[in-house]
């Protein structure tokens, strides 16, 4: 007998009826995890929200039921959500740093969901409840933790206290929205660990919505993969993983980096369609290589292929047998002999009066991807910035071909402006909203080369060429973009200059794997072919795997290990290394 | 500075005494009119917001854009003319207080000058209010009370409205700034005798003592009311409060 | 290779390449409160403008006995002096029209200026032109105008300027404000990368994302505008007698409130109507508001 049982959910926008999400039929075990994968805008969050009843501004539960332990919530009963919520289906989110609120403190807003379900009959009776909890997600329990507010919390704490909310009302269903989003994989390893531990102890089961397939393959039982809308395939961890039979989920296991392995990353072509403009058949059709005249008609049913493991491809029983593909990226290139083109040495940053660098050194040679991996706080953009003199002050040296740079950016060599170019973490704030890509572009190039007119308009059409947009682009506002496509316009920008160096500065953890996995092969494609370096900032370490050739580990401002990608990853001779590693969930757990 | 602000140049005598009773009805006016205000838009702000879209709101939405910055003598003489003068006549349409009594034996004389101001505050900050309430309402710290089956009234006065007070605070202190220029039209407009008038009346006659006074009263008022904002906002953000330690 | 770019311009079908604020006055454009605002406006300024046209006797010529009642010859009665309401009223409106749009003009360029200098700068020239302002700004601004007026006497061209000058630094503050968020954005931390220099920087990047939130503060400043420069002639520091305006009107008559409403409600609803036109259409204007992230505006 299922926990949860959700039939024939609909989820439409209110202005054109459109569908959000459609079709959904699933059930959730008691103790079980099920995983539900999509990338942003399939549909994934709103399936979770349904989950408590909710659907968000602009839509609406259009038809379907959910029933959870016996109660609907889906469609609402008579006497309101507010008895159902937090004591039958309660929920992590994304941004705990968000979801509390930070004029109280933390106590309370734990002891309060227990009062509101009347649980505990007095003050104190909760006040030890509170305590249990705490303890229960691994938090301190004492008067100063409950007294604490919010922003007094480190983000993992932050999400266990959201955690113990949850819980706090003993409830049967869990709906956690991608809740280690914005945690380091240290934090996130132990987040997962104690809610593994949850999820078995009291026998609740946790729908867990993600876009991370990695996370997934190393805490879920089952998986289903969300597609524009609608569930494409589903089924327990193990077929999914080893027999995926929608072209989707192949394509997505291309895509994704895994520490454990080398591998060739492969985008998917195409952007997933929005509510509005869905073609008749198979959403998948037009970025679907496999793709048949039988896919036109009508929307793909499910097929069972086993016991429980569905898809809606017509193709499935062919693909099921078929091994997923997995390509090897080609091995290393071999820059040791190759001249240093950038070099810090000794390099110290402070804020104020706070370290946050300690005599970090490196060596970029021509042509190779040197990674700077970490987490947050390890100094790796502090020190990617003070390579461009973008922080307050520097000591130690650091070199560019035969330029010693100042500390400062006001100060730096021309031919070091042009030469190192550095590209930003979020695709958003990295473009001016207000200018064209033809402006953004042309402001770089006639400062650099006094360009202008028809020149410009060629260089500039050769660049966004290069990073694969169409010349048209040059008209366009980046509000009118893609995530994607702005970054690659970043890119262009670089390009223009005729650089040496690009710093990439994390600019795909903004991305969905897919297109992540576009940007990283262009930015192989340019290292090969424009024999660029690339300092490639990043806290995904099984991105590393899969672009860098060497790789230097940093942690708490000092640089803890560096080496050829494959060997630090393999054997890393550090003990932080070594967490770090094993904490990174692979792929193929 | 010596606190004496020295002689009136017409009157012929000292500012302070001159100043004394006009001081004493402009406080009353503008701590009538704010407190007044002050109410009166976040109960309309608040209840505009919970009701969103829905018809409360957009009749508050058609009163309060209507009425922000229609200049206060406007304001004041359709009143006069609704209430005093023309359509009914119930209120007086000047505010005399006979010598030798006090501003309290007189209360009628303020309901014009206070309904003025008010009617010229309390759409900007009514608006303000609703504006952060609805920000703390779309919060995600909401959904999460939501989500975790708590009422509605809990949401919204427990969770959204504290966190809704830093906005609402710094449009209090805009609005008592506001005011301090406000009572000098309204004053005029209904010959209140406040310092006001007692301005328009030193201008006049180039009364550069009484002037001087005057401009230094309101301009202390900006201050004041900035500064205690200031300490306010920190006090009702943990964040901040708790940055020291 | 992937290709999401090629599919995400169909999806947005022909190009607009407009630039964003000419957008978001086109969106305004469809708004009901743009549309009535503009109306109004449109309505009372071409009153302003072309109203002496129209008007049947001269704004000095005695028509009647002083506050008669509306009659054949004074559609709206006489003032205080006998003369005729309507046509003083077509006359009147010309200088609140025309001084408080070039005020609000005025005070809005100086206000950018000084708010993107201290915004940019960071430095001492902040500290200075900031603490210039909240001087002016101690001051309650019908009260810093009027000073400066009594002082010097009313004349046109000073009122334009202490009024412009009484709104350029709450507009400093917000073009300061935008300033300082935008000069930690990536894309002005790029061009400062690559070494374009500070003025372009502020033309080119900086500037492009003030024009909507200005457009906005212009229709706010301008319905203060209004108000402050009615309320200076209601004051009576602002037309002389006899010519005619509305704020002086409306002082003038008051005293005939009970014999003869016309002499002051006509003025009077000439000024809410203005102030109202402009309301609606700042309104309407921040509801198609982009942000700076071309997100929705106010709500």
């Amino acid at each position: 007998m299922s926990v949860a049982e959700v039939t024939d959910l609909r989820v439409e926008l209110t202005g054109t009826g459109a569908y959000v999400v459609d079709g959904i039929n699933f059930s959730l075990e008691a103790g079980e995890v099920t995983a539900l994968v999509g990338e942003s805008g399939s549909g994934k969050t709103t399936i979770g929200m349904s989950m408590l009843g909710e659907a968000r501004r602009g839509a609406r539960i259009a038809s379907g039921s959910i029933r959870i332990a016996g109660e609907d919530v889906v469609p609402a009963p008579r006497e309101g959500l507010q008895g159902v919520r937090g004591r039958v289906v309660a929920y992590v989110p994304q941004d705990p740093a968000a979801a509390l609120n930070p004029a109280m403190r933390v106590g309370a807003q734990i002891s309060e969901a227990l009062a509101a379900h009347g649980i505990g009959r007095s003050k104190t009776a909760r006040a030890e409840r509170v305590r249990e909890l705490l303890t229960e997600v691994k938090l301190a329990s004492d008067d100063d933790f409950l007294a604490r507010y919010p922003h007094q919390l480190s983000g993992g704490q932050q999400q266990r206290v959201c955690m113990a909310i949850a819980i706090s009302c003993e409830p049967r269903v869990l709906v956690l929205d991608e809740p280690t989003t914005g945690l380091d994989v240290t934090t996130q390893a132990h987040v997962l660990r104690t809610l593994s531990q949850l999820v078995n102890a009291r026998g609740i089961s946790a729908l867990y919505v993600t876009h991370d397939l990695a996370v997934v393959a190393n805490l879920a039982q089952r998986v289903m993969v969300l597609y524009s809308g609608r569930v494409v395939e589903s089924g327990p961890r193990a077929a999914v993983f080893a027999h995926p039979a929608h072209p989707y989920t192949r394509r997505l296991l291309a895509a994704i980096p895994d520490v454990a392995m080398r591998r060739q990353l492969e985008s998917i072509p195409g952007h997933a369609p929005s509510p509005s403009e869905r073609l008749t058949g198979c959403s998948f059709r037009p970025r679907c290589k496999l793709s048949v005249p039988a896919c036109e008609h009508g929307v793909p049913e499910p097929v069972e292929l086993a016991r429980d493991h569905l898809s809606r491809c017509v193709r499935a029983h062919e693909l099921v047998d078929e091994p997923a593909e997995l390509a090897l990226a080609p091995p290393p290139a071999t820059t040791s002999l190759s001249p240093t083109i950038l070099a810090a040495r000794d390099v110290d940053v402070h804020f104020g009066d706070r370290q946050v660098l300690h005599s970090a050194s490196f060596e970029l040679r021509v042509g190779e991807c040197l990674a700077l991996v970490g987490e947050s706080g390890s100094g790796k953009t502090t020190l990617s910035r003070a390579v461009v003199g973008l922080t307050p002050s520097r000591t130690g040296e650091i070199r560019y071909r035969d330029h010693v740079l100042p500390s400062t950016n006001r100060n730096y060599p021309t031919a070091a402006r042009q030469a190192i170019q550095y590209i930003f973490q979020s695709p958003y704030n990295a473009l001016n909203p207000r200018r064209q890509v033809g402006a953004i572009l042309g402001a770089a190039l006639e400062h650099f080369f006094d360009v202008k007119g028809i020149e410009a308009r060629k260089r500039i059409v050769g660049a966004l060429e290069r990073v694969a947009l169409p010349a048209r682009t040059t008209g366009m506002y980046p509000a009118q973009l893609s995530g994607g496509e702005r970054q690659r316009v970043a890119i262009a920008r670089a390009l223009v200059c005729r650089p040496e160096i690009l710093l990439c500065d994390e600019i795909t953890s903004a991305l969905d794997v897919s297109v992540q996995a576009s940007i990283v092969s262009l930015l192989r494609e340019l290292q090969r072919e424009e024999h660029l370096s690339l300092l490639f900032v990043t806290h995904n370490i099984g991105l590393v795997r899969s672009i860098a050739d060497r790789v230097m580990v940093m942690n708490q401002g000092r640089v803890v290990e560096t080496g050829a990608s494959q060997d630090v990853l393999d054997a890393p001779t550090e003990e932080y290394t070594r967490t770090l590693v094993a904490d990174t969930p692979a792929l193929r757990a | 500075m010596t606190g004496n602000l020295g002689q009136s140049l017409s009157a012929r005598e000292p500012v302070t005494r001159l100043l004394a009773a006009p001081v004493l009805n402009s406080l009353i006016l503008i701590s009538a009119s704010a407190v007044v205000s002050i109410v009166l838009a976040i109960v309309l702000g608040v209840a505009a917001a919970a009701r969103r879209d829905r018809l409360f709101d957009h009749l508050f939405a058609a009163f309060a854009f209507l009425f922000t910055a229609v200049p206060e003598f406007v304001v004041g003489l359709m009143l006069v003319i609704l209430f005093a003068t023309t359509v009914l006549v119930v209120l007086p349409a000047v505010s005399i207080i006979p010598a030798g009594s006090g501003p309290f034996s007189h209360l009628d004389i303020f309901v014009l000058p206070v309904a003025t101001l008010v009617l010229t505050c309390v759409p900007y900050l009514a608006r303000l209010v609703r504006g952060s309430m609805i920000e703390a309402l779309e919060s995600e710290y909401v959904r999460m009370a939501r989500f975790k089956g708590l009422a509605e009234r809990r949401i919204l006065f427990r969770h959204a409205l504290p966190n809704a007070l830093v906005p609402a605070l710094q449009g209090i202190a805009v609005v008592l700034g506001y005011l301090a220029g406000g009572i000098v039209v309204v004053e005029y407009v209904f010959g209140f005798p406040g310092i006001g008038t007692a301005l328009i009346q030193a201008i006049s006659f180039r009364d550069i003592p009484v002037i001087q006074a005057i401009c230094l009263m309101l301009a202390a008022v900006y201050v004041v009311v900035n500064l205690f904002t200031d300490v306010l906002v920190v006090f009702v953000t943990p964040r901040l409060r708790t940055a020291q330690s | 290779m992937s290709l999401d770019a090629v599919s995400s311009s169909s999806r947005l079908g022909p190009m607009r390449t407009r630039p964003v604020w000419v957008q978001s006055l086109q969106r305004s454009l469809r708004t009901r409160q743009m549309q009535a605002g503009l109306v109004l406006t449109i309505a009372i300024v071409l009153l302003a403008i072309f109203g002496p046209l129209f008007a049947a006797h001269s704004d000095s010529a005695f028509v009647g006995i002083p506050f008669s009642a509306p009659s054949g010859s004074a559609p709206l009665g006489t003032d205080f002096l006998g003369r005729d309401v309507l046509s003083r009223v077509l006359d009147g409106g010309r200088s609140v029209v025309m001084l408080s749009l070039a005020a609000t003009a005025l005070g809005v360029a100086l206000g950018v200026i000084v708010g993107l200098l201290a915004g940019y700068s960071r430095s001492v020239l902040d500290d200075l032109l900031m603490g210039a302002s909240d001087i002016v700004l101690a001051f309650p601004q019908i009260v810093l105008v009027l000073l400066f007026v009594s002082i010097l006497g009313p004349k046109l061209w000073l009122i334009v300027l202490v009024v412009a000058l009484s709104h350029s630094p709450r507009v400093a503050r917000l073009a300061r404000s935008v300033t300082l968020e935008l000069i930690n954005r990536e894309f002005v931390e790029s061009a400062v990368l690559i070494g374009i220099p500070r003025r372009r920087i502020l033309r080119q990047e900086i500037l492009p994302n003030l024009t909507t939130p200005l457009l906005v503060e212009f229709g706010l400043r301008l319905t203060w505008s209004i108000g402050i420069i009615a309320g200076l002639s209601f004051l009576g520091y602002g037309i002389q007698p006899p010519n005619a305006d509305w704020g002086l009107m409306i002082n003038e008559n008051r005293q005939g409130l009970t014999l003869q409403v016309w002499s002051v409600a006509a003025p009077i609803l000439c000024v809410f109507l203005f102030t109202i036109g402009t309301n609606l259409m700042t309104e309407g204007l921040s509801r198609t508001l982009v942000g700076i992230d071309g997100r929705g505006g106010e709500r």
